[in-house]
This record gives C-alpha cells, structure tokens and sequence, in this order.
C-alpha cells in the first residue's frame, strides 16, 4: 500500500455475480489497488487535494440507511434512488418508462442474459492508474443502469439519486450509461449525504454514433463529508456528450473526468462548476483525448473560491498522432474572493499532430471593483452586489443545465450560501 | 531545394585539434578535490563543492520532463579539460583556437574594433581570454572568468554564489555545483550603467567532456547590465551533457537583462544521435522596485531542459520571459519558466513560441506563483505552438498558484498548425513557401526577437530560418 498510517481499510466482499467475466474483472481491480494504495501528494495528479481526512477516517460501509431525498428529487422525472449504495424501491419512481429504454438496477443488469451490461462494463473506466476507479469496480457494482436502444429519445428526465445515510459510511455507486446509434436523452445524477460520509462513485457512458448526451451531475454532499469520484466516457462518431459538472458540497471533492473521442465528429462539451468555502477542497480533474480526427471539444471550467478554500482545476488535451482537424477549447476561470483561499489552475495541452486547432485560456482573480461600485451607486448593498456579480460568474455554467428546475434550485442554494458564507 | 537543406551538415560541426588536458572518466570525492585544486581554490570553496557533490550522491536523476534519452552514465564522463598552455595575452592564444574562433564568427583579435562586445571565450573549461576588462574595470565592473573571480574577489563570489540557485536545488544544479569548471562572474557596481553589452561564447569541445559552466552575475543597487550568452558546439557522435547554472542577482533598483541563443549540435536527424544533452539550471532574485528579463532562442541541442526563472522578492519587481524553441528532426525541448510573486506590486509577463517541425517535441512547462504575502501581483502568459508537419508534437504544461486574492493573472495558450491560407496568400504573389514559411514562422516569434539586442536578433532570424529549412513540405 502507498501510505502508511491508513485507519480506512477497504473492504471486499465475495463477488455476488455468478459470470465470471465479472469476477475476473472485480479481482484484477482489487488486485491493482492493492498495488497502487492510497494516492500520496507525491503524485502529480494528486499533488494539490489533501486527501488525509479521506485516510484517516474509520469507513466502513453500512446498509441499509435511511434519509430524506425530498429536496433533491425531481418530481416530474424517472427516479433511481440508492442510499448507502443499496437500491431503494419505495423512493424510486419508474412508472411509464418509455418504449426503447432500458432503467434498472446495474446488479439486474448484470445477471440478464443480454449482455449488453456485461460488454460495456469497465470499457471506459480505466482502473490501471486510478487507485479509486479500481477500488469501485472491485466492489459489488451496485447502481444503475440506463440503455437507450437505437433512435430512442427520451423526453423525462432521468434522475439518478444516490445518497449516503449515516457518519463514517462508505459507498460505491457505479453508473453505466449507454446510449445507442441516434438516442437522446437527459440524464441527471445526484449525490447527497447528511453527515461526514466518503463515497467513491464511477460512471462511465457510451455515446454511440449520432447518439446525443446531456449530463448534470450534481455533487452535494454534506460540507463534511468526502467525494472521490470519477465520469469515463466513450464517444462514437458524430455522437454529442454534454456534462454540467457542479461541485458544491463535501470538505474534499474531486471529480475525474475522462472523455474519449473514438470516432469522427464526436463533440463533448464539458462545464464545470466548483464552490468553495471554509476549508474545504474541490478538485476538478479532465482529460479529453482526441483520438480521431475532426473532433471537437469545448471545457469550461469556474470555481469561486471563500475563506480558506482550495480549488483546483486540471484539464488536460490530449491530441493523438493522426488525429488531424481537431478543435480543442478549454477555458478555466477562477474568482477568489478570500486572501486565503488558494487557487490552482494546471491547463495541459499535449498535441501529437499539426493540423489541429487548440487553445487554453485561464484567470484568476477577484471581483472587479468597478462593477460593485456601479451596482452600490445604484443602491445595492455590498453582499448583494458581490452575490450578485459572483452569480452571473457562475451562470455561465448552469445556464448550459437543461431542467429549469435544476438550475432555479441551484441559483437559489448558491445566492444564499454565498450570502451565508461570506458574512 | 528542401531536400538540399534537410541533409544539410551542422555549420559549426567541426574539432578543433588541441592537446586537451584532461582528467580520466569518473566522477568521486577526489575529483572534485582535484578540480578545486587545479583551480587553486579556498578551503571554503572546495569544502562547499564536497558538500554538493555529497547531497548529489543522494539524489536521483529527474524523470518528469517530457523528454527521452538513454541513461547517462556519470562516470563515463571526464570532468576536467583545459588547453595545455597557460595565456597572458591575446597574441599568445593557441592559433588552432583562434582558427575555430572564426569558423564560428567570433573575430576575437579584432573584436576592439568591433561593436564594442566584450567577450570572454570559453574554450572548454578554461576561460582562454577576457577582453575590455580595462575599459570596464574604469567604470568599476568586474567582468571575468569564474576562477579569476574566486582569486580576485573571494568575498563577492563567497557572498553570492549558491544564494539564488543553492547547490541541493537539484540533481543538475548539485552536479554542477560539485564540478562547475568555470564560466563567467560579472558585478555592476552601485547605479552603474554597463556602457556595452557583455557577452560569452560558450563551446564544448574535446570528446567525452562535459561541460559545467557557472555563471553570476550581480547588479548592486540601481545598475544596469544586459548579457549575452551563445553557444554553438562541433559534431560528436557521443551525447555531450552540460549541466550549467546560472545566477542573477539583481539588487534594489536594478536591472539585468539576459540573453541567450543556442544553437548547438542537435544530434543526427534521423536518430538524434550525437545532441547535446543541455539540463540548465538559470534563476535570477530581483531586489525592491528590480527587474530581470530573461530572452532566449533555443533552435539546436538534442534535448533542452531549461526553465529560467525570477523570484520577484523585492515589492515592484518585474520579471519577463521571452522565449523561441524549435525542435525539428528527433529534438526535444522542456522549456519554460517560473515566476515566483514574493512582494507586492509585482508583475511578471512570459511570452512562450514554440515550433515544432520533423518530429521534434516541444513543451512548455511553467510555473506562476503569488504568494499569500504579494498584494496586487499581476502575471499574464501567453504560449503560443506552432506545428509544421504532423510528426511533431508540441505540449503545454503551465501550472498556476494563486494564494492571494488580490492577484490578477491571465493565461493563454495556442497551438495550431502553419496556415496554409496565409502560406496561400504568400505564395499568390509570387513567394515561394519556403520563404512565406520563414515570414510566417518570423511573425510568430518577432514578440521575442524585438526583446533581443540588434546582432542577436539578426543571427536568431538566420537560425531559424536555418534549422526549419528542410522541414517544410
């Protein structure tokens, strides 16, 4: 094991799946955590998160647990509700499931004859240098699972609910999504917890050819609790993946997200959001690989950084040899609104090919003083002119998030925290 | 035509048939004794080199640069060459040396009548000649070669050396700091201003040698000096490592400005066999209200790892990067810079072009950094990589530290390949693409040529436009 000193000890239990492809791959990602260990600060990728209260704390996982999802869900969508890791029936909601589409639990996906769970499984999450994905796809493989058949395209919301009940719980929720030639669809996936809980979830999406994605994932879980998560994806050619990656809980949040491009016209755009406070840690940490040509790809990334915060941004683009036509943007933006806080922007490029068109843009800094003293001139108090600048700052991002509902419940959570956590 | 200029022989690729004097291979505890002792240094000097040499024992060699090359064996490599007769004047300079000067465009025995460039040679090891060091020393700047400066003035080399890059900074600069031959040392006095441009030629020759230069320079308080370094080395076919180090310090109100063109050998183009291995280590401190301004062309070494850099200490300094990097053929360059922010007020600016061609590659790898203390520090960067065949590749690894709210910082970078609309455009009124190309690639880095002093400039265009021929199709 990497680290000394370590009071979390994983557990495994016995791999339930009777396939044994399953198996196999459920102990080679053991058998490569093991190796790899808890990731040290000593480690590039890892150098800027502080991930000694994930260490040292005594997790372990506990079922079943209860808690109230009420202000997280969304009336109007298709719900999957997980809590401490385990399906809950009673808070999910899967009446009138759309012709073409597949919702269930990954576990029942995994036993059904079809295989197409089975196929898809571990193909975009790569374990082989990620202690964490490896630690996920060594454990039960519980969460969900949405397949969408060619040509479906799906009006609901779909909503992925997982919640942690109770201190000192660990999950591992994994999500497969896979999407077929011409599907469309929305999908929203929430984590939530109410106390200092450390959960580890993966989720991995295939975008087949011409296949269209819009993903919202919302991390807010408790400001104590910790969230090690990771988003791999797979594009086919023409397929469009979209991702609003918001991060507003937890004390160490940090989000790996992986995109390929497999195929020619592939576009994802990737947003992201991080709000700090306190001491608090967020982590957003990309790589896009273009690795045909004619692709597109477009990153922006902003975080608002309080008191003692941190957060980090590394976003990395990788062009491959051959992969001529490629358009890359990436674009990370970080307001700072406390001396104290520590901001860390590490864009990447690393190009393979010439003709290619890439860029990088970063900032850091604070709110422009010129645009608080037009809104006080007009009669704005400080707070709310700094909530309010701070605010259009952040809509960039939740602008792109296509429920209304989301983005009205968020406008109103990040204009009162700011209001809270900035006196 | 492009052809004929792709199979073109290294310029400057020639050896020079001196009868070196040189220790054999191997690097411990007693050669470094022995180069002190050659070097008839104080105690303190040599017990300070032990000191880095031990520290070095127990690093290892650094693995994250982007680059690739087969280990080097550090006990393959002599450690000590000079020429064998000992000069008291120009006329008595070895005539082999002075022949090779020329080759290289270094009229050194006519050089008073030119533009008023002092140069000190370094041939070697061995600082061979150091000229206008009268008509400096009139105005109270020392200007001369390392080992002079230990004897001459022991308490400014005592008090400076070390004390921007320390020996345990790392693996290369210990390296150097155990075995650093010799190099150049220069000291502006108080509100001096340096009446011509100083400049070095450095050259590696002699096979198997490396080369550990160390160069300080020290501006006091409100002086004014601008540097030039330019290196070209003849043809080997071993790799020939020079690790050098570089030291400016730049007290309250003063200013140094260093420049840089390097164009030595690349190595073969189809292996890249023969490059020299250039692992440099240069930073500079900038006192109150000081500034440092780092301006480099890096068009030739087989592999370039160098990051010069400014610690911006003192409340209003200023630090600048410019810099060109072209990697053609199998070259690799990690280059870039750090801009540590310490004072308030502090502004730093990097402007980075990097062109790769064949299939060099070519990173950009930096560091801005403002610490909680610097109020109001402001940074923009701008890295710019150009791409001309689709061998290459070209990599930006920038990495930005902000503890201070206070700091505005900006980054920018692009990467994308040589338009061919306006390589079109050109080549509609009756330019040929090689030229157009040349324009184009011109264009791109006249940002950093303009920072150049007027002979550099000239010969960093004529370089480029040198190394990229052959490479466009």
């Amino acid at each position: 094991m990497g680290s000394e000193m370590t009071a979390f000890q994983p557990t495994f239990s016995k791999p339930a799946h009777a396939n044994p492809s399953i198996q196999a791959l459920r102990a080679a990602a053991r058998t490569r955590f093991e190796a790899l260990g808890f990731p040290t600060r000593r480690q590039e990728a890892w150098r800027f998160v502080n991930l000694g209260a994930v260490i040292t704390t005594e997790f372990a996982p506990e079922r079943p647990g209860t808690i109230d999802v009420t202000p997280w869900s969304l009336p109007e969508s298709l719900t999957l509700v997980f809590v401490n890791g385990r399906f809950d029936p009673e808070r999910s909601n899967l009446t009138q499931i759309p012709p073409g589409m597949v919702i269930k639990t990954l576990a029942d996906a995994l036993e059904d004859d079809k295989g197409v769970a089975q196929s898809h499984l571990g193909t975009s999450a790569a374990f082989d240098d990620h202690p964490f994905v490896a630690l996920n796809t060594a454990q039960d493989l519980e969460g969900a699972f949405i397949h969408l058949l060619p040509g479906t395209d799906v009006e609901k919301t779909i909503h992925i609910l997982y919640a942690g009940a109770g201190k000192n719980t660990v999950s591992y929720p994994r999500t497969l999504i896979v999407a077929e030639s011409g599907a469309r669809a929305n999908i929203v996936e929430s984590y939530v917890s109410e106390d200092q809980s450390l959960s580890c979830p993966v989720t991995e999406v295939a975008v087949a050819q011409d296949a269209s994605i819009h993903h919202t994932r919302l991390q807010e879980e408790h400001l104590s609790a910790n969230h090690l998560g990771s988003v791999a994806v797979n594009l086919g050619s023409n397929a469009a993946y979209q991702l609003s990656s918001i991060n507003l809980g937890a004390a160490v949040a940090r989000i790996d997200i992986n995109v390929s491009l497999n195929g020619a016209g592939a576009d994802a755009s990737l947003d992201g959001l991080t709000l700090v406070g306190g001491t608090r840690q967020g982590d957003h940490h990309v790589r896009i690989d273009h690795k045909v040509g004619e692709c597109t790809s477009t990153q922006r990334f902003r975080s608002v950084l309080d008191d003692e915060s941190r957060a980090v941004f590394t976003g990395r683009i990788v062009v491959a040899e051959g992969a001529q036509g490629t358009d890359a943007n990436q674009s990370s933006k970080s307001l700072v609104r406390s001396s104290d806080a520590v901001a860390f922007n590490n864009p990447q490029l690393e190009i393979y090919t010439d003709d290619v068109r890439c860029t990088h843009g970063s900032t850091v800094g604070r709110l422009d003083e010129e645009a608080l003293f037009y809104l006080r001139a007009r009669g704005i108090g400080r707070a709310e002119a700094e909530g309010l600048l701070t605010l259009a700052f952040a809509a960039e991002v939740l602008d792109a998030i296509p429920s209304k509902e989301i983005r009205t419940r968020l406008e109103n959570l990040i204009t009162t925290r700011l209001g809270t956590e900035t006196g | 035509m492009l052809e004929e200029f792709a199979n073109r022989e290294y310029e400057h690729g020639f050896v020079t048939d001196v009868e070196q004097e040189s220790f054999p291979p191997g690097l411990d505890e007693d050669v470094v004794r022995a180069i002190s002792a050659k070097k008839n240094e104080p105690e303190w000097l040599t017990q300070w080199r032990l000191e880095a040499f031990r520290h070095w024992q127990t690093m290892s060699e650094p693995d994250w640069p982007k680059v690739e090359y087969d280990p080097i064996d550090y006990q393959a490599i002599s450690y000590f060459a000079a020429p064998k007769k000992k000069i008291a004047s120009l006329d008595e300079i070895d005539p082999e040396i002075l022949k090779t000067y020329k080759k290289l465009g270094i009229p050194l025995d006519e050089q008073k009548a030119l533009a008023g460039v002092a140069v000190d040679a370094v041939f070697d090891s061995v600082s061979v000649a150091t000229t206008y060091k009268e008509k400096l020393a009139d105005v109270g700047i020392i200007f001369c070669s390392f080992s002079e400066a230990v004897q001459d003035h022991p308490d400014l080399v005592r008090k400076y050396l070390g004390s921007v890059v320390p020996y345990p900074d790392n693996f290369f600069a210990a390296l150097n700091a155990a075995v650093f031959s010799d190099g150049s040392f220069v000291y502006i006095p108080k509100g001096v201003r340096c009446p011509m441009e100083l400049s070095t030629y450095f050259r590696i020759n002699a096979s198997n040698t490396g080369q550990f230069e160390r160069t300080l320079i020290v501006a006091d308080e409100g002086a004014v000096v601008s540097y030039l370094e330019g290196c070209t080395a003849p043809q080997r076919d071993e790799n020939q490592l020079h690790a050098a180090v570089v030291e400016l310090v730049a007290l309250d109100n003063a200013q140094i400005k260093y420049s840089t063109v390097q164009n030595w050998y690349p190595g073969d183009k189809e292996t890249g066999a023969g490059g020299i291995f250039n692992f440099v280590t240069k930073r500079g401190i900038c006192g109150k209200n000081a500034k440092i301004s780092w301006t480099q062309v890096e068009t030739g070494s087989a592999i370039t790892w160098k990051y010069p850099s400014v610690i911006l200490k003192g409340d209003d300094s200023v630090g600048e990067f410019y810099s060109v990097a072209l990697t053609a053929g199998r070259q690799q360059a990690d280059t870039g810079t750090k801009m540590v922010h310490l004072g308030k007020h502090t502004h730093s600016t990097i402007i980075s072009k990097g062109i790769s061609a064949g299939r060099g590659q070519n990173t950009y790898r930096g560091l801005v950094k403002v610490a909680k203390r610097a109020e109001n520090a402001r940074n923009f960067s701008q890295c710019d990589s150009m791409l001309i065949g689709s061998d290459c590749g070209a990599h930006t690894f920038p990495t930005i530290e902000i503890h201070n709210s206070s700091a505005q910082m900006e980054h920018e970078a692009t990467t994308s390949k040589i338009g061919e609309d306006q390589i079109f455009y050109c080549n509609q009124r009756g330019l040929s693409t090689e030229d157009a190309v040349s324009m184009i690639v011109n264009g791109f880095c006249k940002e950093v040529f303009k920072e150049l002093p007027m002979e550099f400039a000239v010969e960093a265009q004529k370089l480029l436009g040198v190394s990229l021929e052959g490479s466009v199709g």
